[in-house]
C-alpha cells in the first residue's frame, strides 16, 4: 500500500518555532503580543536590523550589516558605550534568530499575520542568556523582552 | 546532518533553528495524520521533547526513528485529550463499510478510528514499518497492532478504491 499525497499535514509557523526554542534553551526567555498592526509594518521595524533595531532596544546604539548571503548574516552593534558586539543572524520574512558569536546572548524574533484579523500580528520575541546560569538573569531579560515588543508595536503602529 | 545534529547538541541555536526545518516534515505528517484538529499543537509540543532532550540522543543514525517515537508518544497523548476516557481500542468506532463508502476524503475517514490507531496507520503506511517495529515503538502487542491496522486498512482501501 503506498501513501497519498494528500494525509494531513502539521506545520509549524515562525511563532511556534520560537517558542520551540524558547522552551529547549536554558536562560531563553520568550514573550508573545497580538499587535495592532499588520504585519508588513511590524516587519519593517523588526526586521530592520541597522535601522529598526537601534530605535527598539536601548542596549543598541547602532547596528551594521557586515556580511550577508541568502537569509545568513553578520551583524556588528555597538552600545550606547562604544562596546561593538557581532552576531551570526538568521534573517528572513517573519524570522530572525541572532546569536553572538561567543553563545552569550541570543535574541529571536517571529510574526505572522493574525488568522482573525490582517490588521493584527502575532508576534514573538525571545532574548536571553542560553546557559545554565543565565536563568539568573531571566528577571532582568522579562523585562528588556516586554519592552522591546511595546517599542516595536509602537513604531509599527505609526507606519500604519 | 551529523554536523548539524552535533553543533545543535552543543547548544547552537542556529543549528537548532535548521535541524527544526530539517524534522518539520516528518513530526508534521505523524502529529497531522495522529493528532487531526490538534495537529499543530502536538507538532509544537513533540519538537520541545525532542529539543528539550537532544542532548541524551547518543546516535546521529538513530534521529530519525527517535524523532519518529516521540513525535507519534506526543501525538496520540495529545489526540488523546480530546477523547479522555475512552478506552484505547474500540473496534466499534472503526468505520462500517457503509461509513467508509461514504466518506469524502482521508481526514474525515482518519477522524472515525481512534489516535492508536491513526498511530498504527502512520508508521505502517506512512513511515514504513515493519508491524514489529510498529509494536515496539507503541509499546504494546504485535497482535494489537496486527488488529488495529487490519480495520484501519480495510476501511482505507475501501475509500481509496473509489
Amino acid at each position: 500500500m503506498t501513501a497519498r499525497t494528500d494525509w494531513p499535514v502539521a506545520t509549524l509557523g515562525p511563532v511556534a518555532r520560537l517558542r520551540v526554542l524558547g522552551a529547549a534553551i536554558p536562560g531563553a526567555v520568550v514573550r508573545e503580543r497580538l499587535m495592532g498592526a499588520p504585519f508588513d509594518a511590524v516587519w519593517g521595524v523588526a526586521g530592520d536590523l541597522e535601522h529598526g533595531v537601534p530605535r527598539v532596544e536601548p542596549a543598541v546604539a547602532s547596528a551594521r550589516i557586515l556580511w550577508r548571503h541568502g537569509d545568513r548574516l553578520t551583524l556588528e552593534t555597538r552600545s550606547p558605550g562604544g562596546m561593538r558586539t557581532r552576531f551570526d543572524v538568521e534573517l528572513r520574512p517573519g524570522w530572525c534568530l541572532m546569536q553572538e558569536q561567543g553563545r552569550r546572548y541570543l535574541v529571536g524574533m517571529a510574526a505572522e499575520p493574525d488568522p482573525d484579523d490582517p490588521g493584527r500580528t502575532r508576534f514573538a520575541h525571545l532574548e536571553g542568556v542560553p546557559r545554565r546560569l543565565g536563568r539568573l538573569v531571566v528577571p532582568l531579560v522579562d523585562l528588556a523582552v516586554r519592552n522591546d515588543l511595546r517599542g516595536i508595536e509602537r513604531l509599527a503602529r505609526r507606519r500604519t | 546532518m551529523e554536523d548539524l545534529l552535533r553543533a545543535a547538541q552543543q547548544g547552537d541555536a542556529l543549528a537548532m533553528s535548521m535541524l527544526l526545518a530539517e524534522l518539520q516534515p516528518r513530526v508534521g505528517r505523524i502529529c497531522g495524520a495522529i493528532a487531526l484538529g490538534d495537529a499543530e499543537d502536538a507538532a509544537q509540543e513533540a519538537m520541545v521533547a525532542i529539543f528539550r532532550h537532544l542532548r541524551d540522543l547518543r546516535e546521529p543514525g538513530a534521529l530519525h526513528s527517535w524523532v519518529r517515537a516521540i513525535a507519534t508518544r506526543e501525538a496520540v497523548r495529545v489526540a488523546r485529550r480530546r477523547t479522555a476516557g475512552a478506552v484505547a481500542e474500540l473496534p466499534e468506532q472503526v468505520p462500517s463499510r457503509a461509513d467508509a463508502e461514504r466518506v469524502a476524503d482521508i481526514r474525515d475517514l482518519l477522524g472515525r478510528l481512534q489516535p492508536e490507531q491513526r498511530a498504527v496507520l502512520v508508521l505502517r503506511d506512512v513511515e514504513g514499518l515493519e508491524e514489529t517495529e510498529a509494536a515496539a515503538l507503541l509499546g504494546v502487542p504485535l497482535g494489537t497492532v496486527k488488529s488495529r491496522l487490519h480495520r484501519a486498512r480495510r476501511a482505507f482501501r475501501r475509500e481509496w478504491a473509489r
